[in-house]
């Protein structure tokens, strides 16, 4: 099933106030007083300005819906909340608040220590000819221009202080650009969410695979055989492992944009996708021979088959393995 | 076409593309809000959620995209900043600015050179004393108040430039203190000292001895001094040879009466006196052997200072080899695992690197270790029976393995003797470049 974006791209229009789940309303009840210092330090944390007039108790509503929305669904213990609550950037948090609140001083604030950085994310993302207008739009939404239902709604409302103020912006900026380049893409993308894109290159990949297998009708079993091996074993693969393939062999990135996304160096990088298509390698084979009861000679002639199909290294990853080679041969 | 200076580059075919995209679409769950994305990417998500959202992640090109974007962004910003932060500071960097700051550190390092006294700048020539020699040296006050000394490593108060001249007359020595000469042969009194370096010495033969190799000394007189006060687990090595590279005169000795097996050791370095008339006994300046003995005494610390700056290959073998860097007794000279088929070395203590390319039986080496017995001589060890050999700093050649595994480390003594380990624990001696391995029973 095709993935679907949580939430619909941030339109304060639209969006309602985010209410806080009832259960974890009662939960937060619960658990006042033992978070009530933990709470209480964030205040002093955040030292607010007197002139932004945040209140504390503003603040600590902040807070709650911060924890509701980390641990929506769930019942956390006290140790886990209070763990939480020393991770949040109450400071960007308390900015936020007064800036929505619609204090002039703290959006004066805000506009000295951020508006520099946001124009430069958006001028790294969607050039110098588009990043103005990018950048504007997010202004006018973080002000809260917008009215819904007689409030002023501002996107700072769906800031919980999980990260830094700054990251956040950037990725609203990088969720509104991607968000608008899909949508307005004029050659439609191999895999979108509905999937159509995908079902059409498989029709494609399908029909030039049964002219080959009128000339051979082992092949399509072999590849079949092949594709459900590797579903299977890139399912049990780790997650970041399963990332890094994809990041590298799908979105065509280079090791240094993985390395930077990720957090590793390039050459972290260069070897752990080695070792994850090694392992994939041994893996398929081990799958073939033991779940299909094949012989090293089948397994060897299902490679060939996939030979300009297998997404890896042709000239490392269809190299058989030594004890295969010498088995077969 | 995308950099691939790493992983082969060709290697994506579209219908192959397809094969893993089918492999690995089918994400169950909704994509997340962008703080998550943001505080993924801050690493600021515990475990159990970069866990759950990695594996989303690797199945919805949506939310890949936007974290590239985010990636770029932040790149973006953090070059900017930094171009904004050296253009604040680039005045520092003017030479009306550094030429005098220069001249103050040209003039403190003569200063330094030409100063007796703790600060190291040059590792003098030492002389073994006896065991009462040492003992006088401890009770009678000396220029620096070091503490008493483990009966394994003798203690010698730090000597004068003088001394230190008189001792190494040729003057020649390398960053540490090594001579390029023979040693001058010891007065007859000396030869009866208790001196780690007592046969060497007694000989007049150049012989060197790194940290930690445990290798006996030719005097066998002195054997089991030497053998007192090195680490009792550490590895005994053949004897080094004389090589067609030229000899290694300087001596260095790794004792360290309470390091640990994996070496902890610290070089000292002691060389013969030639001139002692003015002494009765024979006084020189010794790194103090003790790393972590415990030695309370604050005074230490000019020693313990000494010590860190000497080249201890067992030290830095274990702590920077698992960095990739690969050091040599030159402290200015390393090598750098880098990318599969490159090794890098600098010859500047790391303000540049040179890439050098490795030539293997293996059409893409990948080296994960190796040890640089000279600043030239350097083994480097890798997957899949990959042994390389450079002798003169450059150049690489491919040696014959024992077997075809993968090898996890390497140690050697010049270029012709080296003992490799392969992952399954055996190891490999060689004494003459490759051409005759043997096992090493353990």
């Amino acid at each position: 099933m095709a993935p679907r974006p949580a939430n619909p791209p941030i339109d304060v229009n639209t969006a309602a106030a985010e209410a806080v789940p009832t259960s974890t309303k009662t939960a937060g009840f619960r658990y006042w007083p033992a978070i009530e210092k933990a709470i209480e330090r964030c205040w002093e944390k955040a030292a607010a300005p007197s002139e932004w007039n945040l209140k504390r108790e503003e603040l600590t509503r902040a807070i709650q819906k911060s924890v509701a929305h980390r641990f929506a669904g769930v019942s956390p213990d006290e140790r886990a909340i209070e763990a939480y609550l020393g991770t949040l950037q109450v400071r960007d948090l308390a900015l936020a608040r007064a800036c929505s609140g619609g204090n002039a001083a703290a959006w004066d604030y805000f506009v000295a220590q951020f508006r520099p950085e946001l124009y430069r994310a958006a001028r790294a993302i969607a050039g110098d000819a588009n990043s103005r207008e990018l950048a504007d739009s997010l202004y006018a939404d973080l002000y809260g221009l917008r009215e819904s239902g007689g409030q002023r709604k501002s996107l700072f409302d769906y800031f919980h202080g999980r990260s830094k103020l700054s990251s956040w912006l950037r990725a609203v900026l990088a969720q509104r650009y991607v968000d608008e380049i899909r949508r307005t893409r004029k050659t439609e993308s191999i895999e979108d969410e509905s999937g159509a894109e995908t079902r059409e290159v498989n029709a494609a990949v399908s029909a030039a695979q049964t002219r080959s297998d009128d000339l051979d009708p082992e092949r399509s079993r072999h590849l079949a055989a092949l594709q459900a091996a590797l579903a299977m074993v890139l399912g049990a693969l780790d997650p970041q492992d399963r990332l890094r393939l994809a990041y590298y062999y799908i979105d065509g990135h280079t090791l240094r944009e993985i390395g930077r996304m990720l957090g590793e160096h390039e050459a972290t990088v260069s070897r752990k996708i080695d070792r994850a298509r090694r392992d994939v390698r041994q893996r398929v084979e081990a799958a073939l021979r033991d779940d299909k009861n094949w012989t090293d000679a089948q397994v060897k002639l299902c490679f060939d088959y996939a030979s300009g199909e297998w997404p890896f290294d042709l000239e490392e990853s269809l190299r058989p393995s030594p004890d295969l080679k010498e088995r077969a041969t | 076409m995308k950099e691939n200076r790493f992983v082969d580059s060709n290697n994506q075919t579209k219908p192959g593309v397809n094969l893993l995209r089918e492999g690995l679409h089918g994400s169950a769950e909704a994509c997340p809000d962008p703080e998550i994305l943001a505080a993924y990417f801050e690493r600021s998500l515990d475990a159990g959620e970069v866990a759950r959202w990695e594996l989303h992640f690797s199945q919805c090109t949506h939310c890949r995209e936007r974290l590239a974007t985010i990636s770029r962004a932040s790149a973006a910003n953090g070059a900017e900043l930094a171009a904004i932060k050296s253009s604040r500071w680039a005045w520092l960097w003017d030479w009306r600015m550094l030429a005098p700051v220069a001249a103050m550190l040209v003039v403190g390092a003569i200063w330094i050179e030409h100063e007796p006294g703790p600060i190291v700048g040059k590792h003098h020539a030492t002389v073994a004393m006896s065991r009462q020699d040492q003992q006088q040296s401890l009770q009678s006050p000396s220029q620096y108040d070091i503490a008493p000394q483990s009966d394994a490593a003798p203690s010698l108060p730090p000597k004068t430039a003088t001394q230190a001249r008189a001792v190494n007359p040729s003057g020649e020595t390398d960053a540490l203190g090594r001579h390029s000469q023979p040693l001058p042969s010891p007065k007859p009194s000396d030869e009866k000292k208790d001196s780690v370096l007592g046969g060497a010495i007694g000989n007049g033969v150049p012989s060197r001895v790194w940290p930690g190799s445990n290798e006996p000394l030719r005097d066998k007189e002195s054997a089991s001094t030497h053998a007192n006060s090195i680490a009792s687990n550490a590895p005994r090595a053949p004897a080094t040879k004389s090589t067609g590279n030229g000899t290694e005169a300087g001596v260095g000795v790794g004792i360290s009466p309470n390091s640990s097996a994996a070496g902890g050791v610290r070089s000292e370095e002691k060389s013969a006196t030639a001139t002692a008339a003015d002494e009765s006994q024979a006084q020189a300046t010794a790194l103090e052997p003790t790393v972590a003995a415990g030695n309370s005494r604050a005074t230490a610390t000019v020693s313990e200072a000494r010590a860190k700056l000497a080249y201890s290959p067992a030290l830095a073998q274990m702590s920077v080899v698992s960095a990739g860097i690969i050091p040599t007794p030159d402290p200015m000279v390393s090598w750098r695992i880098s990318e599969i088929g490159f090794v890098e070395r600098t010859t500047n203590a790391g303000a540049s690197w040179k890439k050098e390319k490795l030539r293997s039986f293996e059409p893409h080496p990948q080296i994960t270790t190796g040890y640089a017995p000279t600043a030239k001589t350097c083994w480097l060890v890798g997957r899949n029976g990959v042994i390389l050999l450079t002798v003169d700093g450059s150049h690489w050649t491919p040696i014959p393995p024992p077997l075809t595994a993968d090898f996890v480390a390497v140690t050697a003594q010049d270029n012709f003797s080296a003992t490799v380990t392969a992952a399954d624990g055996r190891t490999f001696q060689t004494g003459d470049a490759g051409d005759h391995w043997r096992p090493v029973q353990k």
